[in-house]
């Protein structure tokens, strides 16, 4: 048993969730859903257990895959079950499963429609979990598209009064984003020719490629990128985050922002890079510029936001950027920062919005401007915002901090990019930093406005946060701060994993 | 005894770990702890820190003990690794820091206990003494910083607790914004900072390779000294800008010192602990403490001197014209931080540092006196609304009289010593260079000094002379705040005689050696900050010029504020415009309000705008077209290709109609038409 365990982790991390909605659709949801509810908080639970367990078998400095799993599955075009970790994926994966858990359990108050919510929620962490481990392209492209199924029906039955905009305007731009990457997906296995979908043997094959090298590799790349930029997401394919956002239920939120906003870049990690380097190095300038664009964009237009997660919408899109930055500069302390930044900005913005939905849930209402004083009656909910929001502005001892400081410190003694200008780089930096003073400012505002000031007395009936908010919010009040006091934590998981990919790239 | 000195250094990394987990304690469990515990647990966790401190001062400065292997005691643990990349971060514990571990520790102690009496009833007095507990491990952090990354995580965390507490009373809206002011005016500076320690580090890792990437402040001075082709290179004097930039912002000077005076909404013991003794220091601790980089960069120096003396001068001004007690003590503030740059900017290193040593004790002497004078006024931080407090408030005005006479410099107290450096100094360096650039740090400092003691005596006659103008019975305050102020008061007076120019134990102690840099590098020892291992002679012309203008200062505030003799109405009339230009702060504020708030909101409002009518409105237009195009594929669906289609059908059902005709069943019939068929072949053929 613990030996069958060990050899197929990742399948059952996968398809516990499965497992569990298959159990949410047999039985009965039970009065309020309480037995649908237990069941999948159980079901992720288990692929949350065996996460950890894969965590602490896993061996940072091996950098090939690991946990392998290798199934034929249509033989005659070169289908593989394909699964394995490595440090970039393995984090995301027990993030992917910690964050399910904590959904699950913020979506207790749901009464409506029990068995389908949680049952598509189990199956969108299946999903999820699929395209970190996948290694097969196809594969790949399978939990891809699963995933936007569950999203599409949860945003559109359980989201709030425009949920039909938001939900068709979400499923639309995605599908746009992975038709393109079907084609590059579909491009690539041509040019191989090898009758083979395996993503590192396509690497190997292209990477040194000397027809990846020129028009075909940028366009076929471009391809790529548009499909991960849009779940970045990267300006100016954005506007489906902020409506997605408004709309979905907290939950819902929380894995958007959480998880799939990961996607993006991990897809620019694992696939465009080490396949096309090439063009990589070619583009990475433009990328650096659209991530700028990102972080001074996002939180401008987040300062000017009168809805609480709206707000948290666009400050995804600024911190976004700096993942962007980061990964385009193919610099050590910047890779590294922009993966730790992808975990930080998972953490700290489910924090975020679990925090906007404990309000919601009680005011009904998320304008920003309509508190005021709340820090007086609520302490406990204050000190949680207070703790999240500092995590969120990046303030040095909590976790964020590091994330952007590597970016930036990094980033700013990147080598210059061929034919572009030698200070390119401490341009873009110079640029961005500007976005750390208006971070600062609108997360500081959004405190003053609603927590600071004299009490509105129109929320006295409200009451403080109780234990199940509590319990929801605690993963990311002490990943901050323990991160924050000692990033080596998870920094060690992937900086073999990033030496290994600049290695590549390099050479 | 010098095993006891030892093992206070081997504990020095501890010293900012106490009060970080008395603020832990005390967030997690002010339920339980209630009042008194946490106030007891705060107390007790800088009480530890303090009493490593005092013996590591004690040690040094007095016993003459050195530190094992050098000039510093350094202990480091490697933070992370990234490939071949490795952060280190240590604490370092020198003279420089003895000093400001002594200042931070101590002076936070008597603090935190004037604090129990001071914010005795709060609600949130648990909270208070949490906050009050991280500002200390974060300040004690930063000064035991030996790498750039460890003071920028130590001086964004002062920023915390600065933020924290100048909110401190959140529902007063005045107290929210000053705190959000406070915190994004010092982090335009820290940008700046960021970026300087961006660029020092790319140094190293363009002359170490990236094995050899370090933040550490030795290492990088260490580098400079090995490339002695660096000085005055615009990298370097951009780095030295920058970092200065930082220290702008935290030491409040122009043109970021506008978020200071507003902090003084916070509780006074707040304002005498973070914004006058000790947090307000960290900008000149930074330049002090990075001083060879500024020492490479004469440009970057000519700035800190020029901002300093501006900055001495213009925040005097302003004190000039005040009447909250509390914003006159911050001008001050402001001026004298003013005086330490322009001390280290013209390069006397160990003078400016000494004023900060001097000025942290007479500052915070003179905060907490406010603080007494204010609860023994009920309150009332309006100097109109007070006088003849010398009778009802007699340890008050005696320690509020010691402090006023320390910061207008009369001999023997400690501002005289410290200011009259300063100054000393900044007239070596005009005669080392006759021209009008640098005889201004000198004007400067003359002119603030006059203005100082002015001031300060404006405010002692204003509050404790004449007859009491406020409302109820002024009252002494309690001994946990007349005590701390006792022993501030000694300190006000004694400290200074560690720096005097005849025995200048301080100058021996805290002081910049240039680096050696041999025939190539003549020049630099030459510009460099002068008399630096030698204290400077005695000055006496300084001395004399300087107190006759403290005494002119303190003579005039008393003909126009206690005899009466000079009307101040006429004075007041007679330079209206310059009057109300001061009391309205030069209207940087407005200006600053104007450009960053309301332009700044008009610009992200129409950058929402642009988002929701632009680049959504264009995402729309394609979900439109989408459809348009489908309906217009749908109308042609409907009625071109499917009216094809059955245009076809039609025809086909017409032609089939007239094909039934033929379609009979009759057998004859077509009998009769295959054999037609048979005749036509056979006549063709």
């Amino acid at each position: 048993m613990l030996e069958f365990i060990d050899k197929h982790l990742l399948t059952l991390i996968i398809f516990a969730p499965l497992a569990g909605c298959i159990l949410v659709i047999i039985l009965p949801a039970g009065e309020k859903g309480i037995v649908s509810k237990i069941v999948s908080l159980f079901a992720s639970l288990i692929a949350l257990i065996l996460s950890i367990k894969m965590l602490s078998c896993f061996d940072p400095n091996q950098t090939t895959m690991q946990f392998v799993e290798r199934i034929t599955w249509i033989k005659s075009i070169g289908i593989h079950y394909y699964l394995g970790g490595d440090g970039l994926s393995v984090p995301l994966i027990v993030l992917t499963t910690l964050l399910s858990a904590v959904s699950l359990i913020a979506s207790w108050g749901i009464t409506d429609r029990c068995k389908g919510y949680f049952s598509l929620f189990l199956i969108l962490e299946m999903s999820m979990l699929g395209v970190f481990c996948a290694l097969d392209f196809f594969l790949f492209y399978v939990f891809w598209e699963i995933m936007l199924v569950p999203m599409y029906f949860l945003i559109g039955i359980w989201g709030g009064p425009r949920k039909e905009y938001a939900a068709i305007k979400f499923f639309l731009y995605t599908l746009i984003g992975s038709l393109c990457m079907l084609l590059a997906i579909l491009a690539m296995y041509f040019t191989v020719g090898e009758n083979t979908f395996d993503m590192l043997r396509i690497a190997e094959v292209l990477s040194v490629d000397a027809r990846a090298a020129g028009a075909f590799g940028i366009i076929v790349f471009i391809a790529l990128f548009i499909g991960f930029a849009i779940k970045v997401p990267i300006f100016p394919f954005h506007t489906w985050l902020p409506d997605a956002h408004v709309e979905a239920p907290t939950a819902v939120s929380v894995i958007l922002a959480g998880v799939l906003l990961k996607m993006g870049t991990y897809g620019l990690l694992r696939v465009n890079f080490p396949i096309l380097p090439d063009a990589a190095h070619t583009l990475a300038p433009w990328i650096a510029i659209l991530g700028v664009i990102n972080i001074l964009y996002g939180s401008l237009v987040a300062m000017a936001q009168q809805d609480l997660k709206k707000l948290i919408a666009y400050s995804s899109i600024g911190h976004m950027g700096f993942c962007v930055l980061g990964i385009a500069t193919f610099q050590t302390q910047a890779v590294n920062g922009a993966i730790m930044q992808m975990l930080n900005h998972g953490m700290v913005t489910a924090g975020l919005f679990l925090i906007a939905g404990v309000i919601y849930d009680r005011a009904h209402t998320r304008g920003v401007n309509e508190f005021g004083g709340l820090a007086t009656r609520f302490p406990i909910y204050s000190g949680f915002v207070s703790l999240v929001f500092f995590a969120s502005l990046g303030l040095p001892g909590l976790n964020s901090f590091w994330g952007e400081f590597l970016v930036l410190v990094g980033s700013f003694n990147s080598p210059a990019p061929i034919n572009w200008a030698a200070n390119f780089f401490p341009l873009m930096v110079y640029i961005a930093v500007l976005g750390i003073v208006i971070t600062a400012a609108y997360h500081l505002w959004t405190i003053q406005r609603m927590f600071l000031g004299p009490f509105n007395e129109k929320w006295s009936h409200l009451k403080d946060m109780d234990y199940r908010e509590i319990i929801t919010l605690t993963p990311t009040a002490i990943f901050a701060v323990t991160i924050g006091v000692y990033p080596r934590l998870i920094l060690d998981l992937f900086t073999p994993y990033t030496d290994a990919l600049l290695k590549w790239m390099g050479g | 005894m010098e095993r006891i000195f030892e093992s206070a250094l081997q504990l020095s990394p501890l010293i900012p770990v106490f009060p970080f987990l008395a603020f832990g304690i005390i967030v997690l469990f002010s339920r339980q702890l209630k009042n008194r515990l946490s106030a007891a647990v705060s107390i007790g966790s800088i009480a530890i820190s303090a009493a490593i401190s005092v013996v590591i001062f004690i040690g040094v400065f007095f016993l003459g003990y050195e530190f094992h292997g050098g000039e510093a005691y350094n202990v480091q643990m490697e933070l992370m690794k990234l490939g071949e990349f490795t952060i280190r971060i240590g604490v370092l514990v020198d003279n420089y820091t003895a000093v400001m571990l002594l200042v931070v520790s101590f002076i936070g102690m008597l603090i935190f206990i004037y604090s129990t009496g001071y914010m005795a009833g709060d609600p949130l007095y648990p909270r208070f003494f949490a906050y009050l507990a991280i500002f200390a491990g974060a300040m004690l952090m930063l000064v035991l910083a030996d790498n750039f990354l460890l003071i920028y995580i130590g001086w964004e965390l002062v920023g915390l607790a600065s933020y924290l507490l100048i909110g401190f009373w959140f529902h007063k809206p005045s107290a929210a914004k000053a705190a959000v002011k406070a915190f994004i005016t010092t982090r335009v500076g820290d940008v700046g900072m960021f970026l300087g320690i961006c660029i020092l580090f790319g140094l190293t890792i363009r002359y170490n390779g990236m094995q050899g990437a370090t933040f550490n402040f030795t290492e990088i001075f260490h580098l400079l000294r090995m490339h002695p082709e660096l000085y005055g290179t615009a990298i370097i004097t951009a780095a030295a800008i920058l970092i200065f930039m930082g220290a702008v912002g935290k030491s409040a000077q122009f043109p970021l010192h506008i978020w200071l005076p507003d902090a003084m909404e916070g509780p006074t013991p707040v304002s005498a602990l973070i914004h006058a003794a000790t947090m307000v220091a960290a900008g000149v601790y930074l330049v002090g403490r990075t001083f060879p980089i500024f020492d490479f960069a004469p440009t970057a120096m000519m700035v800190v001197a020029l901002v300093g003396g501006f900055t001495a001068f213009f925040a005097a001004t302003m004190g000039l014209v005040m009447y909250d007690i509390k914003k006159v003590l911050a001008y001050s503030t402001i001026s004298q931080l003013g005086y330490m740059m322009l001390g280290l900017g013209v390069g006397g290193y160990t003078a400016g540092i000494f004023h900060l040593f001097t000025h942290a004790f007479f500052k915070a002497l003179l905060f907490l006196c406010s603080g007494s004078v204010i609860i023994g006024c009920h309150h009332e931080q309006d100097m109109r609304h007070m006088g003849g407090l010398y009778r009802k408030m007699p340890i008050t005005f005696l320690t509020f009289l010691i402090g006023s006479l320390s910061i207008a410099g009369i001999f023997p107290l400690a501002g005289f010593w410290s200011k009259d450096e300063i100054i000393a100094d900044a007239l070596k360096w005009y005669h080392g260079h006759p021209d009008i650039l640098h005889v201004l740090p000198y004007v400067f400092g003359i002119v603030a000094a006059l203005m100082t003691a002015f001031y300060m005596f404006r405010l002692m006659f204003l509050t404790f002379g004449g007859k009491y103008r406020g409302h109820g019975e002024p009252h002494e305050t309690v001994p946990a705040m007349t005590v701390p102020l006792m022993i501030l008061a000694v300190f006000a007076v004694c400290c200074g005689w560690l720096g005097t120019p005849w025995a200048n134990r301080f100058h021996e102690l805290v002081n910049f050696k240039p680096f050696n840099i041999g025939e190539t590098g003549e020049h630099i020892i030459e510009t460099a900050a002068h008399g630096a291992v030698h204290a400077p002679a005695p000055n006496w012309s300084v001395m004399i010029i300087s107190s006759v203008i403290a005494i002119s200062g303190i003579l005039t505030a008393a003909l126009i504020y206690h005899y009466k003799v000079i009307d101040r109405e006429k004075i007041r009339t007679r330079l209206l415009p310059i009057h109300t230009l001061l009391t309205n702060k030069y209207y940087m504020d407005d200006i600053a309000e104007f450009i960053f708030l309301r332009c700044g909101y008009v610009f992200i409002k129409m950058l929402r705008w642009f988002d929701n009518n632009i680049i959504d409105g264009l995402v729309n237009l394609t979900g439109w077209l989408g459809v348009a195009w489908s309906t217009i594929e749908g109308w042609t669906d409907k009625w071109i290709v499917d009216g094809l289609v059955n245009l076809v059908g039609i025809i086909v059902r017409q032609v089939g109609g007239i094909a039934r005709l033929f379609q009979t069943g009759y057998l004859q019939n077509y009998a009769f038409v295959i054999l037609l068929g048979i005749l036509l072949i056979l006549l063709l053929k």
